[in-house]
């Protein structure tokens, strides 16, 4: 199992959320549905380990990953909203979370380039997210 | 003319006169003395000794200021932890009373045997020094500091610093590559403003360090000194420096303070 959610319990000032459980196995889409409010985003934060939860173990193939810090989890986050840093480059941008997997920074350039010319944008590397559309 | 007319009116004419009278009551003070009182004031050895005693003290006070403001001004944006609330109502607390107030309560601390004790055997003396000046800034700006800070922080959404938790960077690490850089106009703002509250420190410094003539004297201490003697043109070259260094800081807080309302 990718990811086993046991019996997880949140509570974060007056939102409580009671022993939510659920499993995720490779290559599944798992969707969350409810009201604004009813804690999809808090679910996917505790799982990334941004909250600790009051109860309930949260497991990462097959290993309990309850206690540890977000960084050392290996699940990364991507909101609707605050996905790129406004004060870096977009070539800043994608090389961050790289630069935190691979320690050459040649070959971070050509893994950017790379990534780069697969979606069209080599031009708008320079650039800051701030101008950019869409 | 409608009601609501009327009271937009009423509230930009209070703008406007209110604004003339400070500007009004400030230009005074540039056309009082003559200009040759002026020069002769400002190259006068006691202000020019005043001046580099002001700007040496309120720049090592800035420095220590932003080195301890950050972090509280971080923790109080970012973390829940006990007596919180207490910890902000006591460091809000010298901004509501009066620096003479904070002084005395400054000189009776240092002054204490358990504490003056200590101290010296460390070589270090406060009370009616050239330290006691900075201990005086430092505290007088302090609270201003961690306000303006604490906005800074408060204006950083979250959710960044999460996703690069989520990407694998540390917390200090999150701190040091995505908030402070997020956060650094604010920051920069909160500088200058502690700059000019440590260059304009008066009643705290007057008790701690004395005010002492060519000693602990500072250009709000020379103001005051000079005032009492009778000798105003010293005095209100004194305050136009004052002036002049309040007016840049006040010129480029708002500056900063634009451009973020338009980012935002």
């Amino acid at each position: 199992m990718l990811l086993k959610v046991e019996n997880l319990s949140i509570e974060l000032g007056e939102f409580k959320l009671e022993k939510a459980s659920f499993e995720v196995d490779k290559g599944d889409y798992l969707i969350i549905i409810g009201p604004t409010g009813s804690g999809k985003t808090i679910i996917l934060e505790t799982i990334a380990g941004f909250y600790q939860p009051k109860q309930g173990r949260i497991y990462m193939n097959g290993k309990d990953i309850t206690g540890l810090p977000p960084e050392k989890r290996g699940i990364s986050m991507v909101y609707q909203d605050y996905v790129l840093f406004p004060h870096m480059s977009v070539y800043e941008n994608i090389a961050f979370g790289l630069r935190k997997k691979i320690n050459d920074e040649g070959m971070i350039k050509r893994e950017i380039e790379r990534i780069a010319k697969v979606l069209k944008i080599p031009h708008l590397l320079n650039r800051s997210p701030t101008t950019l559309s869409g | 003319m409608t009601g609501k007319l009327n009271f937009r009116e009423f509230c930009i004419i209070l703008a406007i006169l209110f604004t003339v009278i400070l500007f009004v009551a400030i230009s005074f003070l540039f056309f009082v003395p003559s200009p040759e009182v002026i020069w002769t004031s400002m190259t006068s050895p006691e202000m020019i000794f005043s001046l580099k005693l002001s700007v040496i003290t309120a720049t090592i006070s800035t420095i220590i200021v932003m080195l301890v403001g950050i972090p509280i001004g971080y923790s109080l944006s970012r973390f829940s932890f006990f007596g919180k609330s207490i910890v902000k109502s006591i460091i809000d607390l010298p901004m509501a009373f009066p620096e003479l107030v904070l002084g005395l309560a400054l000189l009776l601390f240092f002054g204490n045997v358990w504490v003056s004790k200590p101290l010296e055997i460390l070589g270090v003396q406060i009370v009616f020094t050239k330290l006691g000046i900075v201990v005086a800034q430092i505290f007088t700006a302090l609270p201003f500091a961690i306000r303006i800070i604490y906005s800074a922080f408060e204006g950083v959404n979250k959710r960044y610093e999460l996703v690069s938790r989520s990407l694998g960077y540390g917390e200090f690490e999150t701190f040091t590559k995505v908030t402070l850089p997020l956060a650094k106009k604010g920051l920069f703002a909160s500088t200058i403003i502690t700059f000019a509250r440590c260059m304009g420190a008066f009643g705290a410094v007057l008790i701690l360090a004395g005010g002492a003539y060519m000693n602990t004297e500072t250009l709000p201490i020379t103001l005051y000194l000079n005032m009492s003697y009778g000798n105003l043109g010293m005095a209100i070259t004194s305050g136009i420096v004052l002036i002049i260094v309040s007016f840049v800081a006040i010129v480029v807080f708002e500056k900063l303070e634009g451009l973020n309302a338009v980012k935002s």
